[in-house]
């Protein structure tokens, strides 16, 4: 009975937390200005945007995480409460994209710490620069038995 | 007498229905918002939602909480709430008590800043502080109500109004005040600076999960008494003696506040303050003409 309340209750209230560390914004772009706009309307599915980490239940990470932010990163996933999932969305946010070789002959880039997932564990990643709304919505969808079932 | 005609039983059943309503009015409330946004929006039923996923959440504390107000704020704001809940619509009972549990409101979101440690939170308490203006309304109010019906009892004010109509157009400026009130006490609203988006969650920001709900179910009720408050005082008896009426008239008033916060934009703290001033002003100047010419 308190494992049904439990899941029922998760279920029907998914937070999502955007997190932009660095990259073109484009990802920011195409979560915010497409999945939490009028035409998607995530909210009719009970998934809500927040931008307190006390409150999120899903991380959306977008950008190739500079170093700067790297270490904001660790904390925010550090604040949000269990049970939480992670998103990497974007070609950054999974290897880096084109910021990781910016050198190109001249090695590797030494302001980026990325991809995310050597920062944090990430539970989800949708490719694509930038993904389409469509392919990050079903990011966010395969990260929900996570959130709901609890660790 | 009034004191006879209460019981436990009633009163958990009130607790109860102010809690539901008030959680069905607030999630009608983002409904309506969403809909002028062009889109479906959540479900009615999501505030409930909500204060339920939060209550399941992993339960820590911050490392910079001071732990006793850290907590002892959250049940502080429910019990005020509920203790308002009880002496407005049970006892019926004089507006200065309700008027006095609103100031402590106040203390709850600056103890709620202070206690968390985190600076988001303080400077969601300061706002809260600022916006102590929100109170100057509320006292001249209660005052030119006083200088209307003798009385500040609840029930001696809905006797009043049996007898001499609503107050609703009788005081037009002290309902626009109260009104002004439930604006800022509603969601999203333009006054809403001490939960400002430009502060993460303000003064709520490192209260979650389990405190977060029950300060969640405080809101809840806190919505349904000031709505309450506000048909008692200036629409009457006509209204309040029916519950059926009451909460058809409160749905009413939920879309009228959704429309009003769904159409402005959240103001920046000064001028949230200074416009709140300058209504506290204007109910002044009501409550000295009232005095200077009688009755």
């Amino acid at each position: 009975m308190t494992v049904m309340i439990k899941k029922i209750a998760r279920k029907k209230c998914i937070h999502v937390m955007l997190v932009y560390t660095g990259g073109c914004n484009a990802c920011d772009i195409e979560v915010v200005n497409a999945i939490f706009s009028p035409f998607y309307d995530a909210e009719q599915y009970n998934v809500f945007l927040t931008f307190n980490p006390r409150e999120a239940d899903i991380l959306v990470v977008t950008g190739c995480v500079t170093k700067v932010v790297a270490e904001s990163l660790r904390k925010i996933y550090e604040k949000i409460p269990e049970p939480k999932a992670v998103v990497a969305v974007g070609a950054c946010a999974l290897m880096g994209g084109v910021y990781k070789n910016i050198g190109g002959d001249l090695g590797t880039s030494d302001f980026v710490a990325g991809p995310v997932e050597n920062i944090i564990p990430v539970d989800v990643k949708v490719p694509g620069c930038a993904p389409r709304p469509e392919d990050i919505i079903a990011g966010i969808v395969k990260a929900l038995p996570k959130v709901i079932e609890g660790k | 007498m009034m004191l006879m005609d209460t019981s436990l039983i009633g009163a958990i059943n009130l607790t109860i229905h102010a809690f539901l309503v008030g959680s069905l009015l607030l999630g009608l409330h983002r409904k309506i918002m969403a809909r002028i946004q062009g889109r479906p929006g959540p479900p009615i039923i999501q505030y409930l939602l909500h204060t339920l996923k939060f209550y399941v959440k992993e339960i820590t504390f911050p490392i910079t909480a001071g732990n006793p107000l850290y907590i002892f704020v959250a049940l502080l704001d429910i019990a005020i709430w509920l203790a308002a809940l009880i002496i407005a619509i049970d006892f019926k009972s004089s507006l200065l008590i309700i008027i006095g549990i609103y100031v402590l409101q106040k203390i709850v979101e600056h103890g709620c800043g202070l206690s968390s440690g985190s600076p988001y939170g303080k400077i969601g308490g300061v706002r809260s502080v600022f916006s102590a203006a929100a109170e100057v309304p509320l006292f001249a109010v209660v005052a030119a109500i006083y200088l209307t019906t003798h009385s500040v009892l609840i029930s001696d004010i809905l006797s009043y109004q049996e007898i001499h109509g609503s107050l609703l157009f009788k005081m037009p400026i002290c309902a626009f005040a109260f009104f002004i009130l439930l604006v800022s006490k509603a969601p999203n609203s333009p006054f809403g600076i001490v939960k400002g988006k430009d502060i993460v969650s303000g003064y709520m920001t490192e209260h979650y999960g389990l405190l977060g709900a029950i300060i969640y179910i405080a809101e809840a009720i806190a919505y349904f008494v000031l709505l309450w408050l506000f048909i008692a005082v200036f629409i009457g008896p006509l209204v309040i003696n029916s519950p059926v009426l009451t909460l058809a008239v409160m749905v009413v008033m939920t879309v009228i506040l959704a429309f009003v916060n769904g159409l402005t934009p959240l103001l920046a703290p000064h001028h949230s303050v200074m416009l709140q001033m300058t209504i506290a002003g204007l109910v002044l100047c009501d409550v000295l003409y009232r005095l200077i010419v009688g009755g």
